[in-house]
């Protein structure tokens, strides 16, 4: 018999708060979101994926090789400081003696050089920027993200979320075999799971309609997304071609451009689609969404 | 004015072949796949669109951005055409 369920305003209401996009989660929403990547960390050993921690902003500089701000502009978060010039933070400090502060003007800060990432995987292009790769590689981290949207839903839609991702760059055809054997893995315990979900095609919100990539997307299926009750995206499986490869300058084993492609996991709208199917309680929870016991110690 | 199937066939490879140099490896056939076998790359799809919207005066809608308009030169030639049949005649035409 499908466990009873549970309405998730009334599983958020209790546990969580959300302000401008930004999401608190208490007591236990932290535990079933910790407990979900550890799932997704364990269905990384399939491809024997090594667990990166990258830093979490990302240089102007290393985005840019990727057309990141006239693809997502719209998206980004950038990262200022107190303009660091002679007499500047004097003067800032002046001016923000009061308890009411809300904003600092842009003329106290120094121009932005760093990005919080809207994803988790474009780290690895840059870690590997420049590199032959002696093997294909599988790689698989954890990041905050941060988007800017024009309206925020707790569990659906945030400004600060977290993604786990599992990223494979190396040759074509590897990168595709990785996609195809992660597709049909998904949709395997999705429905052995009893979450009800569809696949579809899609496109990332690029800010111009003309942007070659998204036309790339839109004429061949690059990108599909895992939609929970047919609407909330709750996975995506990704393949990039060659673009990461010929912008970060990284080659595969045999000296070609390397192509990528990725797994993600949106945490926060796993936590919502899990809890609003089976509930609060973990251990009620079918079996293939919980980690092995020795996954879970790790 | 109405163009052959044959002329804008003609104009679409000659633009590839001028363009996309991985198309000049082997005999390009008009029902060679031209992404899915990387003779237009990911940007490259982009200089094709704006071609053929400045070459035979169509707009490419977004909707129009479908694989089977795009998968080789003669879907090309295709949607140009039908693109072309249903363009709006204004009064002096």
């Amino acid at each position: 018999m499908p466990p009873e369920k549970h309405p998730p305003v009334e599983m958020f209401e209790e546990n969580f708060d959300l302000h401008d996009g930004l999401l608190t989660l208490k007591g236990p929403l932290v535990e079933l979101r910790r407990q979900l990547d550890t799932l997704f960390r364990e269905w990384a050993t399939i491809v024997g994926a090594v667990e990166y921690s990258f830093p979490p902003v990302m240089s102007v500089s290393s985005l840019a090789s990727a057309d990141y701000f006239s693809s997502f502009p719209h998206l980004a978060t950038l990262v200022s400081r107190i303009d660091p010039s002679e007499g500047s933070v004097e003067r800032f400090v002046r001016s923000a003696r009061h308890p009411s502060l809300e904003q600092i003007g842009r003329e106290h800060l120094a121009a932005a050089r760093y990005v919080l990432p809207s994803a988790a995987c474009y780290a690895v292009y840059i870690n590997f920027r420049g590199r032959q790769l002696e093997e294909d590689l599988f790689i698989t981290l954890l990041s905050p993200c941060f988007r800017h949207e024009t309206g925020y839903e707790a569990g659906r839609r945030q400004w600060a979320f977290h993604m786990r991702e599992i990223v494979c760059v190396g040759s074509e055809g590897s990168v595709q075999y990785f996609l195809d054997t992660y597709r049909e893995f998904l949709k395997g315990k999705m429905r052995e799971a009893g979450l009800p979900f569809t696949v579809a095609e899609a496109t990332d919100p690029f800010f111009d309609k003309r942007d070659p990539r998204r036309i790339i997307q839109r004429l061949e299926p690059l990108k599909h997304e895992f939609l929970f009750n047919g609407s909330l995206a709750i996975a995506s499986v990704n393949f990039h071609r060659n673009f990461f490869g010929e912008r970060f300058r990284i080659r595969d084993r045999t000296g070609m451009v390397a192509y990528s492609g990725c797994v993600a996991f949106g945490l926060e709208r796993w936590l919502f689609a899990c809890t609003q199917q089976f509930g609060p309680d973990w251990s009620l929870w079918p079996a293939p969404l919980k980690p092995s016991p020795s996954a879970a110690t790790t | 004015m109405l163009r052959g199937d044959n002329e804008i066939r003609t104009k679409i490879r000659r633009f590839i072949l001028d363009h996309f140099p991985a198309a000049r490896s082997q005999p390009l056939l008009d029902e060679d796949a031209l992404l899915g076998s990387h003779i237009v790359d990911s940007m490259g799809v982009l200089e094709l669109v704006t071609f053929i919207e400045a070459e035979f005066g169509i707009t490419v809608e977004d909707d129009d951005l479908l694989p089977d308009n795009f998968q080789s030169i003669s879907r090309v030639a295709g949607f140009v055409e039908t693109k072309s049949d249903n363009r709006p005649l204004h009064q002096d035409q």
